[in-house]
């Protein structure tokens, strides 16, 4: 049996290897121990969210799941959630030819990356004012009881 | 006694015993596939679960489907079957144990089982699948006897072909 248990951490650990090694060639994106990859687009903080919800014409996009956007939302937030991104996007109006409109992704915040996976996806898709609220719907809540408290 | 007996032999046939094993070995490599395509999608499926300090999902998600992967090639070729099975014996009993505990925990989230953007929810149907291949992998891991894998046909190949 301690053959066993041996071989079978050596068949673990040579995975391990193996995982690592194609993560760091073939998936640089994904940090292996930092939840929250580094955002490669502008962040705008709790304040600057709540400015922009009384302008016009910026788009916000709540990248969480539909039952956690049922839950509650940011006031006009379109869910576009991550794992059904596309059928979202080509479903959202707004979004017909908006391409410079600005937008602020956000999700659940902290640890959550699905604000920043929706705005790569975003991007790629040629918009070119995306940014991300990476204190999320967590952030926006705390404000919420905050000032009605 | 003798329908025990019958269920036994059955059980331990090694017909059945290497059935078992290759079904699991391509189970757990087609498993494996997007998850490895996809280790941030997996990663987002882990953080569902709410169980890990969010300091090892990434890790994680890189290093388990790859577990996955090799364990079940490793059981399709019956190479170190006793180890791969245990392997896989030891995987299933901690996805069936966190299933157990997300149900309980009334979460309702996608199962990342076979991969990511399958649409499939945890249910009680989930825990019963995997309780069925941990059954499975536990009787290839006491049953299997080394029949059907890749050394013992290259040494029946070998004594077939003495030239190679």
């Amino acid at each position: 049996m301690k053959k066993v248990i041996y071989k079978a951490t050596l068949i673990c650990i040579i995975s391990a290897t193996l995982g690592i090694t194609y993560n760091m060639i073939f998936n640089p994106g994904i940090h292996l121990l930092s939840r929250q990859p580094k955002s490669s687009y502008p962040e705008v903080s709790l304040e600057e969210v709540k400015v922009k919800l009384e302008e016009k014409g910026v788009i916000f996009i709540d990248a969480r799941t539909k039952e956690e956007f049922a839950k509650g939302h940011i006031n006009g937030a379109i869910n576009m959630p991550y794992n059904n991104f596309e059928i979202a996007y080509h479903q959202a109006t707004p979004f017909h030819n908006a391409i410079e409109k600005e937008i602020i992704v956000y999700c659940g915040g902290g640890d959550c990356p699905s604000s920043l996976l929706v705005a790569e996806n975003l991007t790629l898709l040629g918009h070119t004012n995306v940014k991300v609220f990476l204190g999320g719907w967590a952030s926006w809540v705390k404000n919420q009881i905050k000032e009605k408290g | 006694m003798s329908i025990l007996n019958s269920l036994w032999r059955f059980l331990t046939n090694r017909y059945i015993v290497t059935i078992f094993r290759l079904f699991l070995g391509v189970l757990f490599v087609w498993a494996s596939w997007d998850k490895i395509l996809h280790p941030d999608q997996f990663a987002e499926a882990i953080s569902n679960y709410k169980l890990l300090p969010n300091f090892a999902i990434n890790l994680f998600a890189v290093v388990l489907p790859w577990i996955e992967f090799v364990t079940g090639l490793l059981l399709i070729s019956g190479f170190q079957s006793k180890s791969s099975s245990f392997l896989i014996l030891c995987l299933l009993t901690f996805f069936t144990l966190v299933i157990g505990i997300t149900l309980l925990r009334g979460l309702d989230i996608e199962c990342g089982c076979f991969g990511t953007n399958q649409g499939r929810k945890i249910a009680l149907t989930t825990l019963i699948e995997d309780i069925f291949f941990l059954l499975m992998a536990l009787q290839v891991f006491f049953c299997d006897k080394g029949f059907f894998n890749i050394a013992s046909l290259l040494i029946k190949i070998r004594t077939l072909n003495p030239k190679l």
